[in-house]
């Protein structure tokens, strides 16, 4: 009973109002990986696996530094258990890329080698305890409306990999309102202020994410017309907010107008406009802990390369 | 249908929730050995589930249906006479036509 209901939860973060409408002509061509397709678009097939494998990867380090520090056994576990299920979604997208041609090895190399760009919201670490609650939840939520809408992608081994990514993301987005809950029911006054700012500081980091406001042109992003990318960034992020406003408000945390407000007159959610800038900033120099996760990466493929060559070696 | 070539590629295939329910491919796993490719497959493709079996398949064992399949595997659906609706209607269409012999006769006399 309990599971079904966490998993209820999750689903309505999920849910899409246009599910099962299917007359975009855009997503009615799907794809399996041997059909014909143009150059271009198994291309652009690879690019989304590969990118979305680095992203399982990296996402988790800024998790992994507090298996150590979790302040109880059951929270460790419950990390360990997020960890390793993110690090597995790298696996299942990386098959998905390696079957259109790009190993696991490349999209690590290109990573190292400065040739990828990593998703806005990984270029950070938790400074708390704290902040690790409202932050996994945006970070959850985020990716939980992002991969339904991509399920309607035309891409189907893609699609399959999200599924099944998707319910474990479900287990994640509990996780983490239970730690972001409990923070605010059971904590300190000055651990509630170290959760409110949390919120404060990710919900314009995870607004980032969705990517630039649609300008008129997003119909020709070459992503959409092929279908490997579904909805607009602004539908998306209006999803997002609609969703998880009422949620982070329920749990008593403090949604300053200036930062969100939903405008009745409209049925808009008005936000701060992120700090372009210093997004694009970010994405192409680095954020804080850029650096130590490329380094991370690197110093597992030195370590590793003698082992996994000779691996390859006997299995060849 | 084609091999599946790709020799550190394996198909995982799992049975969930009973042992009356079929074994399904859940997805692949790269690995250099087959027991490692097990090992890979358990922990990503059975976390929660309640698993009662785990199969790991080398690709290059595997015959595959491509595309070009697809028509000869729909085909059965255009034998009607294997779908369990095909007796009655045949049935039926039997009778219709002899009831119209019977009528057609009828006027002849």
């Amino acid at each position: 009973m309990a599971l079904e209901y966490e998993l209820d939860m999750a689903k309505r973060v999920a849910q899409d109002p246009d599910e099962g409408s299917t007359d975009d002509p855009r997503l009615a061509k799907r794809y399996e990986r041997w059909d014909d397709m143009t150059e271009e678009y198994r291309q652009a097939a690879a690019r989304i696996a590969s990118f979305q494998c680095l992203a399982e990867l990296i996402g988790v380090m800024m998790f992994n530094e507090w298996v150590e520090m979790a302040p109880d056994f059951a929270r460790k576990q419950m990390l360990l258990a997020k960890i390793q299920d993110e690090v597995g979604h790298g696996h299942v997208m990386a098959r998905v890329a390696e079957d259109l041609g790009v190993t696991r090895e490349q999209i690590l190399v290109d990573f190292v080698e400065g040739r990828t760009k990593l998703l806005n919201i990984f270029h950070y670490g938790f400074e708390s305890w704290e902040e690790i609650g409202p932050s996994a939840l945006l970070q959850n939520s985020a990716a939980i409306v992002q991969f339904s809408a991509l399920q309607k992608g035309t891409y189907l081994p893609y699609v399959r990999a999200l599924k099944k990514i998707d319910k474990e993301e479900g287990f994640h987005y509990h996780h983490a309102w239970d730690l972001a809950h409990e923070i605010m029911t059971t904590g300190t006054a000055e651990q509630r202020r170290l959760a409110q700012e949390s919120f404060e500081t990710w919900v314009p980091r995870l607004l980032a994410y969705f990517g630039p406001p649609d300008n008129d042109t997003y119909q020709q992003n070459r992503m959409y017309q092929l279908g490997l990318k579904v909805d607009s960034n602004d539908a998306l992020r209006q999803r997002w907010l609609g969703r998880m406003m009422p949620v982070f408000e329920q749990m008593g945390y403090h949604i300053p107008h200036d930062l969100v407000h939903h405008d009745t007159e409209t049925g808009t959610w008005v936000f701060a406009s992120p700090d372009w800038v210093e997004v694009k900033r970010t994405l192409t120099e680095g954020g804080p802990r850029y650096g130590q996760y490329v380094e991370n990466v690197r110093r597992s493929l030195d370590r590793n390369a003698r082992y996994r060559s000779a691996a390859l070696r006997v299995a060849a | 249908m084609e091999s599946g070539g790709d020799a550190t590629a394996f198909e995982a295939f799992a049975r969930f929730g009973g042992w009356d329910k079929p074994l399904q491919h859940v997805g692949s796993v790269r690995a250099a050995d087959p027991e490692l490719a097990w090992h890979a497959a358990k922990e990503a493709y059975t976390r929660r589930e309640k698993c009662l079996a785990l199969w790991v398949v080398p690709r290059s064992c595997v015959i595959m249906s491509t595309g070009a399949d697809v028509t000869a595997l729909l085909a059965g659906g255009r034998m009607t006479y294997r779908l369990p609706a095909f007796p009655s209607a045949r049935r039926r269409a039997r009778r219709e036509a002899e009831t119209a012999v019977e009528a057609e006769e009828a006027t002849l006399l």
